[in-house]
């Protein structure tokens, strides 16, 4: 059997082939193209650090810059666009509702064709799970506002001129457009944001300017 | 400890000149040699070998960290020595093509080495080019198998084989250089 540590024929004649090889290798290049190719080098070198520093100080500077011109003008950002809008009442009625869950927590695949709701009244229902939690929300907000004491808010009341829970959106928006041609341009903002947060993206009536 | 290699790349990419004169203090003899063995005999083995590492500071900013330096330079060496051969159509010397020295017994035996060393660079000149550069990225280089199969793109089983058919013919050239 052959020792794994010792060093195969083949191998100790390459091993005499590299010594041999390197008893020959001592040629190196000329002092001369030493030179040529250093400075070469250091030329590129220099150059790298010449570009360097402009390109810093402009950083600088236009960071500087930037940072001058939002403390000089107090840059804030563009104030919302409003959207306002008029939907007639006949298009109200089309408005997509959610659908309701059964009434005894039965899975909709579980319920027979005779359960089913009619479409009358699954359109009936359904706004009115949705409008009672929005309506709580909404009554809770204005309650907290009502509550306020003077000074803490400079928010104008516009609760008086909330339309009823079963209203829809169209009546606010009457009531808004009643309020603005009346000149009460505060009330009429508070009621508007009052409807943003009453009616949801989805619910909210498609372009027709309310405007005067 | 001394810096590595890869340390001083970074820093001569960083616009340290200095560091260059280390790095090119360390690989200048391997590699001129790597060079004017590839075109033993021919004029141009100077302006390849400058023309290297130019190529290795215009491509300082490729060098990414922590690539190792080593076979990147032989890389660029090796593809500097390919173009060469494509253009002087010198690729495929053969050891066949060579008249093997008869090995006549030399007194001295200083003058016997001298005659080896001679007959080995003779030799390493007429191996097939795949074969030279191989040999030469192990013994120059000092590069493993896997980084002489990376540096030529090749496989590392490929160039075991490279090394084995070169260091035979070798061997059957130097006959009488091993006593």
């Amino acid at each position: 059997m052959t020792d794994p540590q010792k060093p195969q024929p083949d191998e100790v004649e390459d091993l005499l082939l590299s010594a041999l090889y390197h008893q020959g290798a001592n040629e190196e290049p000329s002092p001369e193209m030493d030179n040529a190719i250093r400075e070469q080098a250091r030329k590129v070198a220099r150059r790298r650090r010449w570009f360097a520093l402009p390109r810093l100080a402009v950083t600088m500077v236009l960071l500087l810059g930037v940072g001058v011109a939002l403390r000089v003008f107090d840059l804030a950002p563009p104030e919302r666009a409003v959207v306002e809008f008029e939907m007639p009442e006949d298009q109200e009625a089309a408005i997509p509702r959610p659908a309701p869950s059964t009434a005894n927590g039965a899975r909709s695949d579980e319920v027979t064709l005779e359960q089913l709701p009619t479409q009358p009244a699954l359109q009936s229902a359904a706004p009115q799970v949705r409008k009672k939690s929005a309506r709580e929300s909404l009554e809770q907000r204005m309650f907290e506002r009502a509550n306020r004491q003077p000074g803490e808010s400079s928010e104008p009341v516009c609760v008086g001129d909330v339309p009823p829970a079963d209203a829809g959106p169209s009546e606010w928006l009457r009531r808004i457009r009643d309020l603005r041609q009346a000149g009460e341009q505060a009330r009429a903002a508070c009621l508007q944001d009052l409807y943003r947060e009453r009616f949801s993206e989805a619910d909210q009536i498609k372009p027709q300017t309310i405007r005067e | 400890m001394s810096t590595t290699d890869e340390q001083l790349m970074k820093w001569y990419r960083d616009g340290d000149a200095d560091a260059f004169d280390r790095l090119y203090a360390r690989y200048r003899a391997p590699l001129y040699r790597y060079v004017l063995r590839q075109c033993a005999g021919c004029a141009e083995a100077d302006e390849l070998y400058q023309d290297i590492w130019l190529r290795v500071v215009r491509a300082r900013r490729q060098w990414k960290e922590p690539q190792p330096f080593r076979p990147w330079l032989y890389r660029i060496a090796h593809n500097r020595i390919v173009d060469h051969w494509r253009a002087s159509g010198a690729a495929h010397e053969d050891i066949d093509q060579l008249d093997t020295p008869d090995g006549s017994p030399l007194q001295e035996m200083i003058a016997h080495l001298r005659d080896c060393v001679a007959r080995f660079k003779e030799l390493l000149g007429h191996l097939p080019a795949v074969q030279r550069d191989a040999f030469l990225l192990k013994e120059e280089g000092g590069l493993s198998l896997a980084e002489i199969a990376e540096v030529t793109g090749t496989e590392r089983e490929t160039v075991k084989s490279r090394l084995r058919y070169a260091l035979k013919r070798l061997r059957q050239g130097l006959e009488g250089c091993d006593d």
